[in-house]
């Protein structure tokens, strides 16, 4: 128990009358990569901005180190290590690159280390540096995707969620994204990974839970769910 | 139609127009900063700018103390005032959306003037300064120096505005969150922390313009929509979302309303800067300086 970094205890959450999400319980152990698969609708990105307290779960509990997050504000909870790279990039479009990465290291206990975050941040994505001063919107899809992820980093999160970090990108940046989230975890960062390219997503995985229409389907390492006809046949297009 | 007699005349027109556009400006500024964080048009904004008025007005009568310093004393005032404004009024109803929040602006202005009104009674009032009857001399033009003194007010409180948003983090949160507010809470950045912010500064910039307004302009307590409407019409000019924008749209309508009052006369100065705000609206409703909205679906 001592190891789980992020758990998610019997989770409710509405959007307004509609539940979609129920009785979700999992857990994030630290260092780990694990990945939330499910369809369209099931829930994922839901259970995302309930851990970022974006949304209350009307029922549950989430603990971040052992401590409650659920009564925290959204601030309070990036302020604690838990960043998002939300779905759609959702950078900026209108301020500079530069612009985009300082605020991500906006929370008060994070801007003492601005410019050490942002060295690490160039040094994973190396490309940004020569487009600082550019508005992000004119960056390409892939060089966005990097931007949100750089953004995340640099509030020194011990965990990083991203929501659908392959959306809508060329197939030689999703490759790329993956090589940089596996080598971010290989440096000790914990990830919780919301994908709909379960293919992908399996690669790097080391736990895996299955969601579907708000439930929690199926769990186990990503060698287990390999091996599990029922989830072959959901995800991995593979008839039994 | 009265046509320019010569070129000096035309220069005359055309910076008293820049001067009173400069006001415009300014409110217009305080207009585009609100709707940025709450998407809505802060009706109220002529409202505030008439309070500020009669706080002038009343420092005036009741003591010795020169009107221009109140562009200064407003000012914290103003920020103050604002802030209370947004914690007290508007940070729970914003939460129910834009519509709610565009009622309560409304009922704001209706309260605000009928106030000003029982507080003040509806008599016009005027404020005189040291200046009101003085003017610089350019060869043949004259500008008066209580709009050359508003001009320069605001070109100052622009480039603060303009200062604060592009140097400081508040304000770089100020401008992610004015385009995607739930991507800067991922971020940390509170949503009622930087719309209180914004609202108080969007507030303050009103005062300002009010004090800009009572020392050229007589005014009573139902004045203020009026300024409302000029701003929103700067800002529909100028376009949302930019600091420059707002104040160049304000000029171009101060230029606009004191060609159009020299040429036809006086009553077709507002006729035309209406009819040129449907226009912009109808072919280029993100502004004339704009840029396109890239608002997220």
């Amino acid at each position: 128990m001592a190891n789980h970094l992020l758990e998610v205890k019997g989770v409710n959450i509405f959007h307004g009358d509609a539940q979609a999400v129920w009785d979700v319980s999992f857990h994030v152990d630290e260092q780990k990569i694990v990945a939330l698969v499910g369809a369209n609708g099931a829930g994922k990105s839901t259970i995302l901005n309930a851990i970022s307290s974006i949304i209350r779960p009307s029922g549950g509990d989430i603990l971040f180190s052992g401590n409650s997050t659920v009564r925290l504000k959204p601030e309070e909870v990036v302020a604690m290590g838990i960043s998002q790279v939300p779905e759609g990039r959702r950078i900026f479009s209108c301020l500079t690159v530069l612009e985009n990465l300082e605020l991500g290291a906006y929370p008060a206990n994070k801007r003492p280390y601005l410019k050490e975050s942002m060295k690490r941040a160039l040094s994973v994505f190396p490309v940004l540096e020569s487009r600082m001063g550019q508005a992000a919107g004119t960056l390409s899809g892939g060089e966005q995707q990097m931007l949100a992820i750089a953004r995340a980093l640099m509030a020194r999160p011990t965990l990083l969620m991203l929501d659908e970090p392959s959306l809508g990108l060329a197939p030689i940046f999703v490759s790329r994204v993956f090589d940089t989230i596996q080598a971010l975890n290989k440096e000790g960062l914990t990830i919780l990974l919301v994908e709909q390219n379960v293919f992908q997503a399996m690669e790097i995985a080391d736990y895996a839970f299955v969601l579907q229409t708000g439930r929690l389907k199926m769990e186990g390492t990503t060698e287990e769910l390999r091996g599990n006809p029922e989830f072959q046949h959901a995800f991995l297009g593979i008839m039994g | 139609m009265t046509t320019f007699p010569s070129a000096s005349v035309f220069f005359q027109v055309l910076i008293n127009g820049v001067l009173l556009g400069c006001m415009y400006g300014i409110a217009a500024i305080g207009l585009s900063l609100i709707f940025g964080t709450m998407r809505i048009i802060f009706l109220a904004q002529g409202a505030v700018m008439i309070l500020a008025a009669y706080c002038i007005y009343w420092m005036a009568t009741l003591s010795p103390i020169n009107p221009f310093f109140g562009f200064l004393l407003i000012l914290p005032v103003f920020l103050g005032l604002g802030w209370i404004m947004y914690k007290g009024l508007f940070q729970k109803v914003a939460k129910a959306g834009a519509n709610p929040s565009l009622l309560l602006a409304f009922g704001l202005m209706v309260l605000l003037e009928h106030l000003m009104s029982l507080i003040w009674s509806p008599t016009t009032r005027s404020v005189i300064t040291s200046t009101s009857t003085s003017s610089l001399t350019l060869g043949s033009i004259n500008i008066s120096v209580t709009r050359l003194i508003v001009a320069v007010v605001a070109l100052i409180a622009t480039g603060l505005v303009f200062l604060f948003l592009k140097k400081t983090m508040l304000g770089k949160a100020v401008r992610a969150a004015s385009e995607d507010m739930s991507a800067a809470a991922l971020l940390g950045i509170s949503p009622t922390y930087v719309s209180a912010v914004t609202f108080a500064i969007g507030i303050a910039l009103a005062g300002v313009a009010g004090v800009a307004a009572c020392i050229t302009y007589p005014f009573d307590p139902f004045f203020g929509f009026l300024f409302s409407l000029k701003a929103l019409i700067a800002v529909a000019f100028g376009g949302l979302g930019s600091v420059g924008g707002p104040l160049v749209g304000g000029v171009m309508l101060g230029v606009l309303e004191s060609m159009s009052a020299y040429t036809f006369s006086a009553g077709w100065a507002d006729a035309v800067a209406y009819a040129a705000f449907l226009l912009i609206l109808i072919l280029r409703p993100e502004g004339m300086l704009g840029r396109r909205s890239i608002e997220k679906v």
